[in-house]
């Protein structure tokens, strides 16, 4: 099982969780298919409609950057937790 | 059909949508909001079919959404199936510019990469219309400064005729209620292209429409009209100070329709003309305008964006605009006179009125 810890701006499309567990997922892309059967929504948030994460979210593999690992096809079979967390962005010209 | 005793006016602003009412009069407005804070509301619309309030919701880091209101906007529920693109077309929904709810009950959202989506179970699954996605031109479409934004919906009493526009692409009209589009674009310039007068490629704006079916058009390059649904567009841009701008309205007051436009000093430069922000109005269909300035500032520099001046359509029509600086302004429609209904939001995206 993988514990998968979202921020508080994503846990209102995961029914309000925080955190919920799944089955283990060999890739980050098999990890979007499985959220996207559990949360629609959430997968949303995280990933655009080609299944590419979206430039500002950040998902950690036990504490490693997924870029660093693949991004999509990125291993994460034997990961225990993943933290799905919105990069700092500011500076836009709404700000 | 909903018919009540006062109105209802939506603002979407770059950081939450605010809901005004009023009575009748529409003089005086309580605001609620922001509902949805920080995300960007693009646009935010009443069904009078159903009496649902929808709202596309774009969050910063994330991805778009539609939220659906079932009691005026008091409480919402997001589509649990907002708009997106099959993987098989390898698009993906940036942004939803446009909501629309046709009189059959079909809602409709005009997307970013140039798409249209329909619902018929009133926001809860869309579909994305495959003839736009696959159309024969779309590899040559190119997007505006805003991007390649679907951003006007305009269905009609025939329920198989539409009229859609896109940034800069043109008009699109269908009369198989979806399943072909041909483009509707003669008579409209593209200045920015070395051909004046493709078949697309011209950088609409803005289309409102009155109940005769006269289609007014707000493009990067002049102020059209039409009298056959959009088959031939005349140039209707003399008389206001600059043939650029964003905004279209129109309002039928007795006998006759009434349309507004906003201008703004084109190219690079995009202030208002005169240093003062003012709507134009023609009352004979853009023969002749007349400035309409009254309660306003004397010195403004904001503007007005594409759906950021709407009318209301009651029995006695109002028109309202919400600025990039967070007002927004009323006036009769007819009665030329401006009176501020909010002061102090963020950057207005769009403004929608109605009877509630």
């Amino acid at each position: 099982m993988i514990c998968i810890k979202i921020s508080g701006q994503l846990s209102e499309f995961a029914g309000g969780k925080s955190d919920f567990h799944i089955n283990s997922v060999r890739t980050v892309k098999e990890l979007i298919s499985v959220i996207e059967e559990k949360f629609p929504s959430l997968a949303g948030m995280i990933a655009d409609d080609t299944g590419r994460v979206r430039e500002f979210v950040n998902i950690f593999a036990d504490g490693i950057d997924i870029r660093e690992l693949g991004r999509e096809q990125a291993n994460i079979i034997r990961a225990k937790e993943i933290l799905i967390l919105p990069s700092i962005a500011g500076g836009s010209s709404y700000d | 059909m909903i018919r009540g005793n006062g109105a209802l006016l939506l603002a979407g602003t770059s950081k939450g949508l605010f809901v005004f009412r009023s009575n009748s009069r529409r003089m005086k407005w309580k605001m609620t909001g922001p509902y949805f804070p920080g995300a960007a509301v693009y646009h935010a619309i009443f069904d009078r079919n159903s009496g649902n309030v929808f709202a596309s919701v774009k969050k910063n880091q994330f991805g778009c959404l539609v939220a659906i209101s079932r009691d005026a906007g008091d409480t919402w529920n997001y589509s649990p199936s907002p708009p997106s693109f099959p993987r098989k077309y390898g698009l993906s929904v940036e942004n939803i510019w446009q909501l629309h709810a046709s009189s059959d009950g079909t809602i409709y959202a005009g997307v970013q990469p140039a798409c249209l989506f329909k619902s018929e179970d009133q926001g809860i699954s869309w579909k994305v219309n495959a003839a736009l996605a696959r159309h024969e031109t779309r590899s040559k479409w190119q997007p505006g400064f805003g991007g390649l934004c679907f951003h006007t919906v305009i269905t009609h009493k025939d329920p198989w005729k539409m009229h859609v526009a896109i940034s800069a692409v043109g008009t699109l009209f269908t009369c198989d209620g979806g399943r072909s589009w041909e483009f509707r674009n003669k008579g409209v310039r593209a200045d920015f292209l070395t051909e004046k007068y493709p078949v697309f490629g011209q950088c609409v704006h803005k289309i409102a429409v009155t109940e005769d079916g006269t289609l007014f058009q707000q493009n990067h390059c002049g102020v059209y009209r039409s009298d056959d649904e959009g088959e031939q567009w005349s140039d209707i841009s003399s008389g206001p100070p600059s043939d650029f701008g964003f905004p279209v309205a129109t309002a039928r007051v007795g006998r006759e329709d009434i349309v507004y436009v906003a201008p703004l000093r084109g190219g690079d430069c995009r202030p208002p003309p005169g240093d003062q922000f003012s709507v134009w109005k023609s009352h004979d269909r853009g023969g002749t305008w007349d400035r309409i300035a009254d309660g306003l500032p004397r010195i403004s520099y904001y503007n007005v964006l594409r759906d950021g001046m709407k009318t209301d359509n009651m029995d006695r029509s109002f028109i309202y605009f919400g600025t990039t600086t967070g007002q927004i302004y009323a006036s009769e429609c007819g009665e030329e006179l401006w009176f501020k209904v909010a002061d102090g939001l963020p950057p207005i995206l769009s403004v929608e009125a109605c009877e509630y």
